[in-house]
């Protein structure tokens, strides 16, 4: 049988000494599109960054297409961090940023040369921005930022990617751009597993999700696990959330074309 | 006056102090591109004050002002100051820049102990760290196998330094621009970001120590901060960051050596003076980021705002009477000067008519203001006399991208809430 591509098992994650991951316990078939939902501070951000080896594991492991993550990992996982993880006044243009995403294939010492540039490029051109590589990044909306972002990550060519919030703040145009490039990997049979507020969309978007509040309330097919009862337990304890969520889960079975964003969206 | 002024910058005397404090600078404004970048500007304070123990242990025990052992010394203190900080903002007790502050003032003090306790008996001393001693760099010339002029004993460091740090950086140009601008990524891609960190941290201190005999750890702070904070408002590209970065440091030193000959004065706080005065000149004249260009800027929008309102009031005086106006006095003299010369206004005058070109923008504005307004009223849900201003405000930066968007937008709500 063939391993999943990622496979988490018993895992804990605590900083310092304060646990904030809880015995998380689930496995990803290869090709699939996952979705992680949870309120905020609920750990998604350090789910993804235990699956990258980013943050120390307490306990558990971490498979990736059956092997332990490793630190060679630059072909396998790709990485879109949070947009705001990075700062954009530093001086660099577009495409460096894109060029980055072929450092890990080059390794130490060696330079990207002409035919990275022109990969650099067509990951610009696959998110429609090819005409903003040579700009500062400084110059560039919410949107395009999250293109460029996405475009590095492309750059990466890797197996699974993990993507922090990249709906957080575009503009609808971005998010269809995001969404078509998306199904274009599925199609590739790549995995992508992405942090998602906009509860609206969540059924369109994900074969699969996982529902996270420190610890894992549900993971599975979206059609059996994005349930009312189980949001209610996600967001749970937060009354005002509560009802969001709920009225949410309603909308998004009655009406699927109003796009309504969830309150706690791009925080 | 210029043939004085190659004269002074070309006697012997200053040429000799001119390429210590330029070769000085250059180092530390390379490493320093980074610490700024990475917003670790206090590091390099940290760093510099930070290895005095290294460097006076280093000193005791080889009994002599060699360099090898001292720089040993240095960089492990250094590499002390890096991994303790880190270690207890890691641990929580402290945050970084707290931690890093404990660190480094604590070996300072561990410094300047050990080395009135240990060092006196030979030359020495707290003053020669702080200020240093750039200006006996004349008095003691070698001279090398492959030169045919001398050049300054304390040139010698320096310039092997500097050499080494150009290599480093070009070796590992995009490990540091890379783990500069994201780390996470950086880890992820399966690159040793501790590893460059570290590397970083070994250049800075190896820059500090070679640099202190002559400029002193005053400057050195400074130089590592000053150039690379003027090239971050002049440049958005790494690599010339770095080369405005390093010829600033040359053009500080220039100053600073033939400033402190001319008045008489030191040449390490001749230096930072000049270091202060050209950011100050930059902040203020920097074409991107200056004071005076975003003034420029600033004025040609509000000039602009100004234009199109008048415009619009004198197109619609012929429907509307007594309404007060919006722009007054002087703005509004400027306005209706700046339609006349582009051809809006039929004379520069206030009883002046809009011209044909003019009208059609008029037109035009006034559709967008209208569309503005219904779409504003729609979202909020605001009364009409409470939207003019915001409204105001903003009605001036819609492109006619997003006004067409809204437009778009508008037709299909009204379309949604009427079917
Ligand atoms: N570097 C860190 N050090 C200490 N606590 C952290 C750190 N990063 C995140 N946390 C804490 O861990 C919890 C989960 O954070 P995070 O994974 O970012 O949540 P999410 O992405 O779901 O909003 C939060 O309570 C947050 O305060
Ligand atoms: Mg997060």
């Amino acid at each position: 049988m063939k391993s999943p591509a990622i496979e988490v098992h018993d895992l804990t994650v605590a900083y310092r000494a304060k646990p904030v991951l809880w015995d998380i316990d689930f496995s990803i078939p290869e090709g699939e599109m996952v979705g992680i939902v949870g309120p905020n501070g609920a750990g998604k951000s350090t789910l993804m960054k235990a699956i990258l080896g980013l943050v120390p594991i307490s306990s558990g492991w971490v498979q990736i297409r059956g092997e332990p993550i490793s630190k060679d990992r630059s072909s396998t996982l790709g990485y879109v961090p949070q947009r705001e993880s990075v700062d954009w006044d530093f001086p660099v243009t577009v495409l460096d940023v894109v060029l980055m995403g072929t450092y890990g294939r080059l390794g130490w010492f060696r330079r990207p040369r002409k035919a990275e540039r022109e990969w650099a490029q067509d990951c610009l051109e696959g998110l429609g921005i090819s005409d903003l590589a040579s700009r500062q990044i400084s110059e560039l909306s919410g949107g395009q930022q999250q293109r460029v972002f996405l475009a590095r990550a492309l750059a990466q060519d890797s197996e699974i990617y993990l993507m922090d919030e990249p709906f957080a703040g575009v503009d609808a145009a971005t998010e269809e751009a995001i969404v078509a490039l998306l199904k274009k990997l599925r199609a590739r049979g790549r995995t992508v597993m992405v942090i998602h507020h906009d509860l609206q969309t969540v059924e369109n978007y994900f074969d699969r999700v996982l529902l996270i509040n420190l610890r894992l309330v549900a993971a599975g097919p979206t059609r059996e696990v994005f349930t009312r009862e189980n949001l209610l337990f996600t967001y749970g304890g937060r009354l005002t959330v509560l009802d969001e969520a709920a009225e949410a889960v309603r909308l998004a079975h009655g009406n699927a074309g109003n796009l309504k964003r969830h309150p706690d969206a791009g925080s | 006056m210029i043939d004085l002024f190659f004269e002074s910058l070309f006697s012997e005397v200053n040429f000799s102090i001119l390429l210590v404090a330029a070769c000085a600078s250059m180092a530390c404004a390379l490493v320093g591109t980074f610490l700024v970048l990475r917003r670790l500007s206090l590091l390099g304070d940290a760093i510099s004050h930070g290895v005095l123990p290294g460097l006076v242990i280093g000193f005791i025990v080889s009994g002599s002002r060699d360099l090898p052992p001292m720089l040993i010394g240095a960089a492990v203190a250094a590499l002390l100051v890096t991994i303790a900080s880190d270690w207890l903002r890691d641990h929580g007790m402290i945050d970084g820049n707290a931690a890093m502050g404990v660190v480094f003032t604590t070996l300072f003090a561990l410094g300047i102990v050990l080395m009135e306790s240990h060092a006196r008996s030979v030359d020495l001393d707290p003053g020669c760290v702080l200020y240093g001693q750039i200006e006996l760099a004349p008095l003691d010339m070698v001279s090398l196998p492959f030169l045919e002029t001398r050049v300054p004993r304390s040139l010698l460091p320096i310039a092997v330094v500097l050499i080494i740090d150009l290599l480093v950086v070009l070796a590992v140009w995009k490990e540091l621009k890379i783990c500069s601008f994201d780390p996470a990524l950086a880890r992820s891609l399966g690159i040793n970001v501790r590893l460059v960190h570290l590397l970083l941290m070994l250049l800075v201190s190896m820059t500090t120590v070679a640099c202190f005999e002559s400029v002193g750890s005053v400057l050195v702070v400074a130089m590592l901060v000053v150039p690379a904070a003027t090239a971050q408002l002049l440049c958005n590209r790494l690599a010339p960051m770095v080369i405005v970065a390093m010829a600033a440091g040359c053009v500080i030193a220039v100053v600073g050596v033939l400033g402190a000959d001319h008045l008489d004065t030191s040449v390490p706080g001749m230096m930072a003076a000049a270091g202060g005065g050209l950011f100050a000149f930059t902040v203020v004249l920097s074409p991107s980021h200056g004071l005076i260009s975003r003034f420029y800027r600033r004025t040609r929008l509000s000039l602009r705002i100004a234009s199109e309102d008048v415009l619009m009031e004198m197109w619609n005086a012929r429907e509307k009477d007594g309404e007060e106006s919006r722009v007054r006095g002087r703005w509004r003299i400027a306005a209706i000067w700046t339609l006349w010369l582009r051809g809006w206004l039929t004379s520069p005058r206030r009883s002046a008519q809009p011209t044909e070109r003019g009208t059609r923008l008029a037109r035009a504005l006034e559709k967008r203001r209208q569309l503005w307004k219904r779409f504003l009223k729609r979202q909020l849900l605001t009364p009409e006399d409470h939207l003019y201003d915001p409204a105001h405000r903003i009605e001036h930066h819609l492109d006619s991208e997003l006004s067409e968007r809204i437009s778009r937008e508008l037709d299909q709500e009204e379309g949604d809430s009427s079917s």
